[in-house]
C-alpha cells in the first residue's frame, strides 16, 4: 500500500507532510515561508507551486543569513 | 510553471516581478539585473579597481562570479575574524573563498585578525561591554575599518560587498523602527568616496537573498552554509524573518519597502551626511588616519585602547 504522506526535509530533520498539494501549501501547513527557502525535489531546484508525490525527496534549501 | 522566456520547466518564480524562468535564462538574467542596477546608481565603471569583500557566504561569491563574468577588474578580500566556537567558522569560510578563488584564477588577498590587530572577534566580544550586548556591532564596525583601510593602502577605487535586498530592507525596517535618521540618510547602495574613505557600493542591492542563494547552486558555487554562530539570535535575523512573512501575503512588500525609501531619500526626506571634505581630514583618528567624529579616538581604535 503507498503512503498518503511525503516529507520534507531541513537541515537533515525530515517533516511528514501531505502529498497531491503544492509545496508552498505544505511549507504554510509547517509554520515556515515560502520566501525563506529554495526547493531541491529529486536533487533539482523546483518552484513551490509544483505538486507533492508519495515518491518525492524534498529538500529545503534555508537562504536566510545575517548578523 | 514554465520559463517565460523559452516555455522549459522553471526553476524560480519571483512573485515579486511575476516571472518565473528556466536555469539557462536565469543565468543570463542575474548578471543583467546586476549590470542594470550598477549603471543604474553608477557604482563604478570598467575601468575601476574593484575590492570584493568576501566572506564565504553565498551573497559574496555569487557577486564575485558575477562581477567577474561581466568583465571587471576585481581582486577579493577575506578578513579571518577567527571565529572557531566548536565548528571551525573562520577556517571554513577562507578555506572556501581559497578554493573559489584558486578555481577561478581570482586573485584573494587574506587579512587575519590575530595578526594584524592582536585579538579575534571572539575575543574582542568577550573582553568589551560592547561585544558582550551586540556581537554582531563590533564585528560590523571591525570589517568596515579593516576593508576602508586595506581599500585605501592598496589605491583601490571602489569597496563592494554582497548585501542583498533582504540585508537592506531588515536594515532599514530596524533604522525606521529606531527612527535612526543617521543611519537612515546612509541607506544608498553606494557611498561616494571622501578623504580618508573609499567608495563602497551594493550590486546586489535589489537581488532578493532567494534569488542569490538559486545563482550560487546553479552555478554549483560551494559556499559556506553553516551561519556564523554569533548571529544565531540576531535581530537582522529576526526583521528578515518578519518581512518574509509579510512577503508571503504580498509579493514584492520588501522590494516596495526599499524602493520607496530610495525615492524618498532623493527626495532629501533624511539629512545626508553633513561633513564637507576639509572636516574629514580635520577630523582624524590620531591612531590610525582615518575619519572619526568622536574628536579623539575612532570606535575601532577605542575598542583597542581599553584593552
Amino acid at each position: 500500500m503507498v503512503s498518503k504522506q511525503a516529507a520534507l526535509t531541513l537541515k537533515g530533520k525530515s517533516m511528514p507532510c501531505r502529498i497531491n498539494i503544492p509545496i508552498w501549501k505544505a511549507l504554510k501547513e509547517q509554520g515556515l515561508s515560502r520566501s525563506a527557502y529554495l526547493i531541491i525535489r529529486n536533487c533539482t531546484l523546483v518552484t513551490d507551486d509544483e505538486i507533492i508525490n508519495a515518491s518525492d525527496s524534498i529538500e529545503l534549501i534555508p537562504v536566510v543569513s545575517g548578523g | 510553471m514554465r520559463c517565460r522566456k523559452c516555455g522549459e520547466k522553471a526553476v524560480i518564480n519571483m512573485r515579486q516581478h511575476r516571472l518565473s524562468l528556466c536555469a539557462e535564462h536565469y543565468l543570463e538574467w542575474i548578471p543583467q539585473q546586476v549590470q542594470r542596477h550598477i549603471e543604474k546608481y553608477e557604482m563604478f565603471s570598467f575601468d575601476d579597481k574593484i575590492l570584493v569583500a568576501v566572506s564565504g557566504g553565498k551573497d559574496s561569491l555569487a557577486l564575485w562570479n558575477i562581477l567577474n563574468g561581466l568583465g571587471y577588474k576585481t581582486e577579493g578580500v577575506y578578513i579571518d575574524l577567527g571565529i572557531d566556537e566548536g565548528i571551525d567558522y573562520s577556517r571554513n569560510s577562507r578555506l572556501t573563498v581559497e578554493s573559489f578563488a584558486e578555481n577561478n584564477q581570482l586573485p584573494i588577498h587574506l587579512i587575519n585578525m590575530q595578526k594584524k590587530h592582536g585579538e579575534t572577534i571572539p575575543e574582542i566580544n568577550q573582553r568589551t561591554h560592547r561585544g558582550r550586548r551586540n556581537p554582531c556591532s563590533v564585528c560590523g564596525l571591525v570589517k568596515r575599518h579593516v576593508l576602508n583601510q586595506f581599500s585605501l593602502d592598496g589605491s583601490f577605487d571602489v569597496i563592494v560587498t554582497g548585501h542583498n535586498l533582504d540585508d537592506e530592507a531588515a536594515i532599514l525596517l530596524a533604522n525606521t523602527l529606531d527612527w535612526s535618521l543617521e543611519f537612515l540618510s546612509r541607506g544608498y547602495p553606494v557611498l561616494p568616496a571622501k578623504p580618508g574613505f573609499t567608495r563602497k557600493a551594493k550590486p546586489f542591492c535589489r537581488i532578493y537573498e532567494r534569488e542569490s542563494a538559486a545563482y550560487t547552486i546553479l552555478r554549483k558555487i560551494n559556499f559556506i552554509n553553516s551561519e556564523c554562530p554569533f548571529s544565531i539570535d540576531s535581530k537582522q535575523i529576526y526583521y528578515k524573518e518578519i518581512l518574509n512573512q509579510w512577503e508571503d501575503d504580498k509579493p514584492g512588500t520588501k522590494l516596495r519597502f526599499y524602493l520607496h525609501y530610495l525615492k524618498t531619500l532623493d527626495q532629501g526626506a533624511f539629512p545626508r551626511g553633513q561633513e564637507n571634505d576639509q572636516e574629514l581630514i580635520d577630523q582624524q583618528c590620531p591612531n590610525c588616519g582615518q575619519p572619526t567624529n568622536t574628536g579623539g579616538l575612532c570606535a575601532f581604535c577605542q575598542i583597542f585602547e581599553v584593552k
